[in-house]
């Protein structure tokens, strides 16, 4: 009977080591929710109480510029900046997408391509920010201005799309390509009719996703697309406010912490729209 | 192959398919997206070197001071590194623990119904731009260490090491999550019908197989914190000192080409150290991508046989 | 000194108020009553009453997806690892110890039932860590008692000889039949008093396949034995005892001879002839 109390005993210690792994756990899960749910609240809150039209409808007023007012030519140039981006990007990226995944002979070839579109994609931000600025705006002479932004967000979101787009054809089953192919149509007809519809939501959730981050990306139009205001509206040469160097200011300078919570606000918004699209994208292609 | 039967004359361009043309249009984009890589880091190299006729590597990364203004300037980014080491060595410090934690709660505990909101969460707090990230930090952290340490100004080393430990912690919870999933199903069981905890199998199976894996995610997330930018700049104080304290304001690798490269004019010597700083930024991140991809690359055609 | 070491078991150690369980082999020392399991809305096994003797083998037959794989994990709580997997109603009896009892810890009853599945699954460490896996957990062991113990149970499953130069080497290099052999050493090292095999020889060559009858031949002087098969000549070689479950049920449930030499059911008679299955 001894013995038979020693296994209890010997048992008891791991046991006690399980119940605190078993607690430490749930607490680090219990993190992981709240930690995000209580940013993201609190941005939201505070952010809620500056919104109202005339928030996201006015230029910026006052002085120093952006205490009063509103944020209307940030959102401009944020959507000019990122949409000349993704115009250049997305059919770049969409189209080496489909050369890695259908045309590319050579299994080594995509791999040393991929390989260095990862490394791409690791490079930071911010030193896209300083290769566009010092070789778009200074040496191509193209200014501060919405081209030399996009183009530099433009570089940001390629490795991202291509990557995810790769992923996307290659996910389409092997089959569906072989059979399409053996009734002996053309490469690029199957790709259209079949693998393109097939691939898309995937296609489209990298894409939505880039954009996303390049929207709320300060580093790279930081010196490349923004000033500190502008009257006009956005156009190619011209300098332009974005979001998160709007945001940027007002922090740095102190100049409005209210302004500042509604232009996280904005951006939180845009956040979050690009990930539940996205989320919803990869919930139909699981189906 | 089976595309030697004739295609169908509808989907022919004049008798011509589609074919070559796209190919040629896809393969040019591919080159050109691709090239990019080389001529940011052929640039970037090719303006740094401007900065060594000026100082020498050891004088540009330890000895010289920050004081572009001088006359000479002198050119050192000894104190911006060292505050991205603190910076990032705070970040993982907080984060590595935390992280993998969490994602042993992800893969090992939670339920699926838990598992499945959790991981959209932490996606989320991943995508939060850094903006905001350091905005989030300057209205929370540094006004709480205002009171609580009673400094001045609460801009400092910890609260940009905690605001980039929040940062690369979804990104740890990642790849350690895809880690302990892809360690099969069956050790669990068979390890549990064995009469032994579930600690037991996951200290002693699980976890060491988990291990590289996880070991990548971490060096990747360092990689991530050193190339962390907006919130570091807007947290860490922007100053020249070499930071010795963690409330000690300092000044990141990141910071400083941030703050100094829109007042540097092209082919100054100011201009090719800030090039300069970004090029050992770079090549450490690309390093440590580069090499870590390539282990993964060799592992997976290993168990492809 | 090792004796002293060894053989901790009993119902006692499962709960401290039992302290003569499994004093009446005459009823089986594992019995179940009414035991009643679904996955998730589906039943899949039906008022299962069976008795198993001591020191006797046991032979599971029947069809696949009959539900033997099912009563097999239920008898030692490793259904529970299944997710969806759950003991609806019913008890299972260890000596007189309802091992489903809320205060009764799954893992001594896992201890104290061994189990050995279909596929080996060695775990990814050497020779002699796996041996240990289960041991090091239930036991404090002195560095010196490592190597007796590994031998000792290594020798027990018959694989000492194969693999003594290499106890450090890892245990995925070694055959199917010998990861077979290793799980057993794994799951001997743990001291059961009963030892559940779940198809052990349905991957494995005749050749490995024989040498576990061997040792089951063996070991039943020692364990209680209940083994799952399919091959109906493995149990009329094997079997003491010997069951036949048809759709979860258990259809047929005599000493083996009798049952084999004249079944009671249609569905055994087919089994049996090979008509089904
Ligand atoms: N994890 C599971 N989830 C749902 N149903 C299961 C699961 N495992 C087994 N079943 C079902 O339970 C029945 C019995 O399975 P099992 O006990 O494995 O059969 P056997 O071992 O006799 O081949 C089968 O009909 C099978 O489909
Ligand atoms: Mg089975």
């Amino acid at each position: 009977m001894h013995k038979a109390e020693q296994l209890l005993l010997n048992n008891r210690r791991a046991v006690v080591n399980d119940r605190v792994f078993w607690l430490l756990a749930w607490t680090a899960g219990a993190i992981g929710l709240l930690l995000p749910l209580s940013i993201i609240g609190y941005l939201l809150f505070h952010g809620f109480q500056v919104l109202s039209w005339s928030f996201i409808s006015e230029v910026p007023r006052g002085y120093p510029l952006g205490v009063s007012g509103g944020i209307l030519p940030a959102i401009q140039g944020s959507l000019a900046v990122t949409g000349l981006g993704l115009a250049v990007a997305f059919p770049a990226a969409l189209a080496s997408a489909i050369y890695l995944s259908e045309y590319a002979q050579s299994q080594r070839f995509v791999a040393v391509m991929r390989f260095f579109t990862e490394c791409l994609a690791a490079i930071p931000a911010i030193l896209f920010g300083v290769f566009g600025y010092a070789f778009l705006v200074v040496q191509f002479g193209f200014g501060i201005s919405v081209l030399s932004g996009g183009l530099t967000l433009a570089m940001l979101m390629y490795p991202v799309i291509l990557v995810g787009s790769y992923s996307a054809f290659n996910a389409v089953e092997r089959p569906l390509k072989e059979s399409a192919l053996s009734l002996g149509v053309s490469r690029a007809y199957v790709i259209r009719r079949t693998l393109l519809p097939k691939a898309l939501p995937g296609i489209i959730a990298a894409t939505v996703l880039a954009a996303g981050h390049a929207v709320g990306s300060a580093a790279p139009v930081l010196f490349t697309a923004s000033v500190v205001q502008t009257r006009s509206s956005p156009s190619l040469d011209s300098p332009v406010m974005t979001l998160p160097t709007h945001l940027y200011n007002l922090v740095s300078e102190a100049v409005s912490f209210e302004h500042a919570y509604g232009t996280a606000f904005v951006l939180i918004a845009c956040l979050l729209f690009a990930n539940s699209c996205a989320m919803m994208l990869r919930h139909r292609l699981r189906k | 192959m089976s595309t030697q039967v004739a295609s169908h004359p509808a989907r022919r361009l004049g008798g011509l398919t589609l074919d070559p043309l796209v190919w040629m249009l896809t393969l040019l984009a591919l080159v050109i997206g691709v090239s990019t890589f080389f001529l940011i880091v052929v640039y970037v190299l090719w303006q740094a070197a401007g900065v060594f006729g000026a100082v020498s590597l050891s004088e540009f990364l330890l000895f010289e001071p920050w004081v572009p203004l001088a006359e000479p300037p002198r050119l050192g980014i000894l104190h911006a590194w060292v505050s991205t080491v603190y910076v990032t060595g705070i970040a993982l410090l907080v984060a590595v623990p935390l992280g993998i934690v969490m994602a042993l709660f992800i893969a090992e505990i939670a339920p699926t119904a838990v598992r499945n909101v959790l991981q959209p969460c932490l996606e989320v707090l991943a995508g939060i731009p850094s903006v905001v990230y350091g905005f989030f930090g300057y209205v929370t952290l540094v006004v709480w260490f205002e009171h609580i340490f009673d400094m001045t100004t609460g801009v400092s080393i910890l609260a940009a090491g905690l605001i980039v430990a929040v940062m690369v912690m979804p990104f740890i919870v990642s790849t350690a999550t895809e880690a302990l999933d892809a360690v099969p199903r069956s050790f669990r069981e068979t390890g549990m019908s064995l009469g032994v905890t579930r600690f037991y199998v996951i200290r002693r199976i699980i976890l060491p197989r988990a291990l590289p894996g996880i070991f990548a995610g971490i060096v990747l997330a360092f990689a991530r914190g050193i190339g962390e930018t907006l919130a570091a700049l807007m947290l860490a104080g922007n100053s020249l000192a070499v930071p010795k304290e963690l409330l000690d304001r300092g000044q990141t690798l990141t910071g400083l080409i941030a703050t100094e490269l829109g007042e540097a004019a092209l082919g100054t010597e100011k201009f090719a150290a800030l090039f300069a700083a970004s090029a050992v930024l770079m090549l450490l991140i690309l390093l440590i991508n580069g090499g870590i991809l390539l282990i993964k690359n060799r592992l997976l055609r290993h168990a492809q046989g | 000194m090792l004796q002293t070491a060894i053989n901790l078991n009993s119902a006692a150690a499962l709960h401290p108020a039992i302290l003569t369980a499994a004093s009446a082999p005459s009823a089986g020392i594992l019995q179940t009553q009414q035991l009643n399991i679904h996955y998730g809305l589906e039943q899949r096994l039906f008022d299962i009453n069976i008795s198993i003797a001591e020191r006797q083998v046991t032979a599971i037959m029947g069809p696949s997806g009959c539900g033997k794989s099912t009563l097999l994990k239920s008898l030692n709580r490793t259904l529970e690892l299944t997710p969806g997997a759950e003991v609806t109603s019913g008890s299972v009896y260890f000596g007189e110890l309802d091992i489903y009892q809320s205060d009764v810890d799954a893992r001594a009853v896992r201890k104290v039932i061994g189990i050995i599945h279909q596929r080996p699954q060695p775990f990814p460490m050497s020779i002699e860590e796996n041996v240990l896996f289960g041991v090091r957990f239930h036991q404090r062991l002195k560095r010196s008692q490592r190597q007796l113990l590994a031998e000792r149970y290594l020798t027990m499953a018959g694989l000492w000889d194969e693999v003594k130069d290499r106890l450090h080497q890892s245990a995925h290099q070694l055959s199917g039949g010998q990861q077979q052999r290793l799980c057993l050493a794994r799951t001997l090292a743990n001291q059961p008093q009963i030892i559940l095999m779940d198809e052990p020889c349905s991957s494995l060559d005749p050749a490995s396949t024989e040498r576990i009858e061997q040792l089951v031949q063996q070991l039943k002087n020692d364990y209680t034995i209940v083994i799952v098969t399919h091959n109906i000549a493995q149990s009329r070689r094997l079997a003491d005892q010997a069951l036949l479950m048809m759709e979860g049920r258990v259809i047929e449930n005599a000493p083996a001879a009798q049952l084999f030499a004249n079944p009671t059911t249609v569905a055994g008679q087919d089994f049996l002839q090979g008509r089904i299955g």
